[in-house]
């Protein structure tokens, strides 16, 4: 049953960005989880609809289902669809995410510290975007 | 056409068309998508008023033209048929030169486009009303019931049905075909609303990447109201037929206070929606929650759409649906092959009915048995 207080999942691409589509999708999935818009359990659209709505090529949403798929984000069955796996209360990271991870955390502060950024905005926008998600918040 | 009516029809068609840039949506003048910060630019401001003042002036016009005809006991359909076609007329011109002011504009220069999708849309989606489909159901029930009891007791010959009602003084041979007419109508429009609703309900969602949020919710509650109209139109429509029916049958007499009852129905479902095109808009724009904010415009789609944005055709698109850009309700995407099945069987059946292969069991058109 819709309820009319639940949050509301948007997907928005942006078509100039020179990020893929897919890759895109992607982030925007993990950002809602990460938010709490999606949760364990939550259905995602099937990747017929989703490329329909957006106006995309479906094989595109098929990629980045299977990405997220890989990454452990989502699970994908023929009965069910495409379900939420985990979020930031389903228990620790899985074996080799946080090596994952920090690989590409490395690259990413990399380019703060190219492009000049002083250590101490660095931490304070990383803990200003941990804060933003409501989903890693304590109860 | 009488001058009363006439002058009437030339009121309607000129107040119509005059309102379509007042209900449109901001960001989709004359079916031109602009960016939201261009939506009052001058020029796109020029054309509306440009295209209103054309419409009064057609408008007097044909008012003039049908009264000057009406004295010399000419009839004049022609006129307001002339009047649409140069309404449509100056719309496309008004579209055409909002496309030519946004492309020397450059309104899109330094914009981000994007598009945007509300999953909850899919996995948590507006449900088929079927309280307000089963008061259809319930009126044609009663309706066919009534009928059933009647059959036996029916004269030999009954009143034809006319475009308003039945026509006492032509006669048609009494058979379950001609007595149950209206019941048959009754049936094929309850069937075919759900299945419109049902194909709405799925088609893809019309929401604006300047703002997601916004445009989602607005968009939910739109089209739970587009599923309650259709369904609750069908409700009066059944209603209007089962007073036709109650005068073919007898149990009515034949009369201007028939025809004012089998009238009501229809005149109120038209009204609804009036008021809803006017209180939540087209794709819900005029309903409260909107909030602009985002650092995206929606994608300019404007090279899949013409005719001023009455037709969509776009084959890289998988969506058959696609929002109209002007008035409430969807269009086909001609470049879906789908569509082209959709258009070959309509115009079979068109061109089936106006050879007489085959009777589509219209108001007031042909009965279903000889």
């Amino acid at each position: 049953m819709y309820n009319r207080y639940a949050p509301l999942v948007q997907l928005t691409l942006d078509l100039d960005s020179e990020v893929p589509i897919y890759v895109q999708i992607r982030d925007r999935v993990v950002e809602a989880v990460a938010d709490g818009e999606l949760t364990e359990g939550s259905p995602l659209p099937s990747t017929r609809h989703l490329a329909a709505d957006l106006g995309i090529n479906f094989h595109t949403v098929t990629k980045a289902y299977d990405l997220l798929r890989q990454q452990g984000v989502i699970r994908v069955n023929r009965r069910s669809g495409a379900v939420v796996r985990r979020d930031a209360r389903s228990g620790p990271p899985e074996p080799g995410f946080v090596d994952d991870w920090e690989q590409r955390l490395r690259t990413l502060v990399a380019d703060a510290v190219v492009h000049g950024m002083h250590p101490a905005g660095v931490l304070g926008r990383t803990d200003a975007v941990l804060g933003s998600f409501r989903a890693g918040q304590p109860t | 056409m009488t001058f009363a009516s006439g002058l009437l029809a030339v009121a309607l068609v000129t107040v119509g068309f005059r309102a379509l840039p007042a209900l449109a949506r901001p960001t989709l003048p004359f079916g031109v998508r602009v960016p939201p910060h261009r939506v009052d630019d001058p020029a796109v401001d020029r054309q509306r008023h440009r295209y209103a003042r054309r419409v009064e002036e057609a408008g007097a016009l044909a008012a003039v033209a049908v009264a000057a005809l009406a004295l010399l006991g000419v009839v004049t359909g022609l006129v307001v048929t002339g009047l649409v076609v140069t309404d449509l007329a100056l719309f496309l011109l008004a579209s055409r030169a909002v496309r030519a002011a946004k492309l020397a504009g450059a309104y899109y220069d330094g914009t981000r486009q994007a598009v945007t999708s509300d999953t909850t849309l899919r996995t948590d989606p507006v449900r088929m009303p079927w309280p307000v489909l089963a008061a259809a159901v319930a009126v044609l029930l009663v309706t066919a019931a009534v009928g059933l009891l009647r059959l036996p007791d029916l004269p030999p010959t009954l009143p034809a049905l006319g475009p308003v009602g039945v026509d006492p003084s032509v006669r048609t041979p009494t058979t379950t075909g001609t007595a149950l007419a209206p019941v048959v109508q009754q049936a094929v429009s309850t069937v075919l609303a759900p299945v419109l609703v049902a194909v709405v309900l799925r088609a893809r969602p019309e929401l604006d990447a300047a703002d997601p949020a916004g445009s989602a919710k607005q968009y939910r509650r739109y089209l739970r109201g587009v599923a309650v109209l259709l369904l609750a139109t069908t409700a009066l429509v059944n209603t209007s037929l089962a007073v036709v029916a109650l005068q073919l049958w007898g149990v009515v007499a034949p009369g201007p206070l028939a025809v004012a009852a089998s009238a009501a129905p229809l005149v109120v479902a038209g009204l609804a929606w009036i008021r809803f095109a006017v209180r939540v808009g087209e794709a819900g724009h005029r309903l409260p929650g909107g909030s602009a904010g985002s650092r995206f415009v929606q994608r300019d789609d404007d090279r899949h759409w013409y005719l001023a944005g009455l037709v969509y055709g776009n084959r890289a698109d998988s969506a058959l649906l696609v929002h109209k850009r002007i008035g409430i309700g969807w269009t086909l995407n001609i470049g879906h092959p789908v569509a082209w099945v959709v258009l070959t069987v309509l115009a079979l059946a068109a061109v089936l009915a106006a050879t007489g292969v085959v009777d589509l069991p219209v108001r007031g058109g042909p009965t279903l048995d000889p």
